[in-house]
């Protein structure tokens, strides 16, 4: 009996940490494999951070309201890319070239500026909750603490990168920007091209 | 069965050891959070703003220019003179392709804005540190010896004490329903004044424990003395108690540690060939006063009889159940057996020599328990010795002697009986606990984690006398996991009906955890 409710805790535990390393990995931006790099990488990259722009429809007075329901039901994509510069205008360089979108017109922007390796500490959360098992029925309260602190942590660790128009301004992400004193007028628009990256190639097992 | 008992063992271990290798790779990776700030290239200023640019490992400057060149600086000067900064790092074009590496010189003139990096310190990371620290350390605890997990009781603090000791802990024998039983402890390390006195009952233990009644008795303490319970449960006025003049055990003198009552314990290391061998200390008392004299024993247990209990339970594993039921319905007479268990291991029995007649006893004493300290007077009449000899047989690493002295027994106290007042549990002012603990046909059943304050009031106040707690119900130890590995039908039958044999057989792995078990089971205390 005892066995049986122990069991059925570390099912619930492992389910619930299996959900939080999932939602850590979702609800984020979605940032190509290998584009930024970790903090101390990060630091002395020249190229800028990378931004996910969510532009308003025609209707700038909407945008400024921050109606998002009506610029999505318009169906305008967000344009992502890397981050130059903002000022008036916030440019993206995308893998098709420079996008300038009018500030005033943008719903919502987020920035991530490294990577924080919010997963890797997702996927600590998860085996230590894992490891929580082995605690007997003292896992009752540790697993739900590791799922609970490891869920903050993780969620902070993602943050502590990740910046957000309107809930912060223009001028605090352009610090991360290529070009954070504004776009120069001197250069040519269209000879920029987005930030080299390469995705890493996932694992092979090969069969022995 | 030795394979079955270890697999799951090694399984936990596992998962410990992939946990800290996760946290490792998480703790090692660059996981520091990158700190930007951006400062203007303002006269005056700027050797200001740079010296005070936050500060980290790995710092690195970059030189935005005008028209879209950035320097990336990894140490720089300015020259003021010139309005120049050198330093070393890599130029990039506008298209950001690195034209020039190595000694650059940066006009300062033709600079937009300048940008300072620095690499901190992740308070996530170091959250999840000191999380994973303390779980591996709990892992590490369960995994390596499960039967060093605190347990054993309701246990008892005054509310109010600044050391806050553990005064009592009740009814440690009662481990089923038909073992229930009423326990009386002294409560002789607690300083009360006052018409008020709290206690603090809690469970610590994965157990259920079922409270019949927590009562306290209070008598008025004799000028110059002190009020013992006798092992029969009676309580006596005393004169002061005396100290002996010499004590030997077999590691050598311990008059010191014995002569008081401060905590200081005499212990030994059991055999780790048997359990059940024996030792004796010897102690002599002069002057020894005339009349009816009283030995007092103040000690608890050491953890082996937690350790065997621990170790009968992971026996009967998943049949525990059964077990008791056949306990509660009085066949199979495992009432029997469990009774005959404790005294196999022995209480400290104490002997006198008598001129004539060698060494005769007196009898004996020491309460089930490992956590608090219990004190108890063997009564018995002098014959006219003015010097005494006194040896106390006990089993060897099975107790903890913190004091033994002679006094002059009184005549027997009644004690006032006072019952709770008011009860405060988990979730505030709790009537219906009080009600239980008042009703002798129901019982307060609590749960691992739960705490419950018992308020006693006496108009006349607590200044002057004597507590003792008397505690009725009994305790249900829960089954580990950790523990069902072990399960035994047979090794159990014999742990009860031959534990001769199944405590020699038991004493080289209780040796082998013994020096640790203490600080692994006061660890393992479980707390809300």
């Amino acid at each position: 009996m005892r066995a049986e409710y122990l069991s059925r805790q570390a099912r619930i535990g492992l389910l619930i940490a299996c959900a939080c390393t999932g939602a850590a990995g979702c609800s984020r931006v979605s940032v190509p494999g290998g584009f930024l790099q970790a903090a101390d990488e990060q630091q002395r990259d020249p190229y800028g951070a990378w931004i996910e722009v969510q532009p308003a429809a025609i209707d700038s007075a909407a945008a400024r309201a921050h109606d998002r329901r009506a610029a999505r039901a318009k169906g305008l994509p967000p344009v992502r890319g890397e981050f130059l510069a903002a000022g008036d205008s916030i440019f993206v360089l995308t893998a098709d070239g420079l996008v300038g979108i009018d500030a005033a017109t943008v719903l919502r922007a987020d920035v991530v500026a490294f990577d924080s390796h919010s997963r890797a500490v997702a996927a600590w959360m998860a085996a230590g909750a894992l490891s929580s098992l082995s605690h007997g029925v003292i896992g009752v309260v540790s697993i739900p603490g590791w799922l609970l602190i490891g869920g903050i942590a993780a969620t902070a660790q993602y943050e502590a990168a990740a910046f957000h128009y309107p809930a912060d301004a223009w001028g605090e992400l352009r610090r991360f920007a290529r070009f954070p004193q504004g776009l120069p007028p001197a250069v040519d628009r269209r000879a920029l091209r987005i930030k080299p990256y390469v995705a890493p190639k996932p694992a092979v097992i090969k069969k022995l | 069965m030795e394979a079955k008992g270890k697999r799951p063992r090694r399984l936990a271990g596992l998962l410990v050891l992939v946990s800290a290798a996760c946290a490792l790779a998480g703790g090692c990776s660059s996981t520091g959070h990158l700190k930007r700030e951006l400062i203007e290239p303002q006269a005056g200023r700027l050797r200001h703003d740079l010296r005070h640019a936050p500060s980290g490992n790995k710092k690195f400057l970059k030189a935005h220019m005008l028209d879209g060149r950035v320097y990336v600086l990894s140490d720089w000067a300015i020259e003021e003179p010139g309005r120049i900064m050198r330093g070393t790092g890599v130029r990039y074009d506008a298209g950001r392709v690195g034209t020039l590496s190595g000694e650059q010189s940066v006009p300062l003139d033709s600079v937009a804005i300048f940008e300072t990096n620095s690499v901190q310190v992740s308070p996530s990371i170091a959250t999840m540190t000191i999380l994973t620290v303390g779980s591996l350390v709990m892992s590490a605890i369960c995994v390596a010896s499960p039967k060093t997990c605190f347990g054993s009781c309701p246990t008892f603090y005054v509310e109010g004490d600044p050391d806050s000791l553990l005064q009592a802990e009740g009814f440690s024998s009662s481990v089923a329903p038909s073992l229930e039983a009423t326990d009386l402890d002294a409560l002789h390390r607690a300083r009360v004044s006052g018409p008020v006195v709290e206690l603090r009952m809690m469970n610590e233990a994965l157990e259920t424990h079922i409270v019949r009644h927590a009562d306290l008795l209070v008598a008025p303490r004799p000028a110059g003395g002190r009020v013992l319970a006798t092992r029969a449960g009676r309580l006596r006025a005393t004169g002061p108690l005396l100290a002996p003049c010499r004590c030997v055990a077999p590691e050598g003198e311990c008059t010191e540690t014995l002569a008081a009552g401060d905590g200081r314990e005499r212990t030994s290391r059991c055999d780790s060939t048997d359990l059940a061998s024996k030792e004796i200390v010897e102690l002599t008392f002069h002057p020894v006063p005339q009349g009816e004299l009283g030995l007092v024993i103040v000690a608890r247990q050491s953890l082996l009889t937690t350790f065997l209990f621990y170790q009968l339970l992971a026996y009967m594993g998943s049949q525990l159940g059964d077990y008791l039921a056949r306990l509660e319905c009085g066949r199979g007479g495992e009432d029997r057996e469990i009774r005959a268990f404790g005294p196999r291991l022995g209480a400290i029995e104490a002997e006198i020599l008598s001129p004539g007649r060698g060494w005769v006893s007196i009898g004996a004493t020491g309460e089930a328990g490992p956590l608090a300290t219990d004190r108890h007077a063997l009564p018995w009449r002098n014959p006219g010795l003015d010097t005494l000899h006194v040896r106390l047989r006990l089993t060897r690493g099975a107790w903890r002697l913190d004091h033994v002295a002679l006094t002059a027994l009184g005549d027997e106290v009644i004690a006032e009986r006072l019952r709770p007042r008011a009860v405060r549990g988990p979730g505030g002012p709790d009537a219906e606990a009080l009600a239980c603990l008042l009703d002798s046909t129901k019982v307060l059943v609590t749960s691992p984690g739960d705490v419950y304050h018992l308020r006693y009031e006496r108009p006349g106040g607590f200044d002057g006398c004597e507590l003792f707690l008397e505690s009725r119900g009994y305790y249900l130890e829960w089954m580990r996991e950790e523990w069902l590995a072990e399960e035994d039908p047979a090794k159990a039958i014999a742990l009860l009906l031959a534990p001769d044999a199944a405590l020699r057989t038991l004493a080289p792995a209780y040796a082998r955890i013994e020096a640790s078990m203490d600080s692994l089971f006061w660890s393992s205390r479980y707390a809300r």
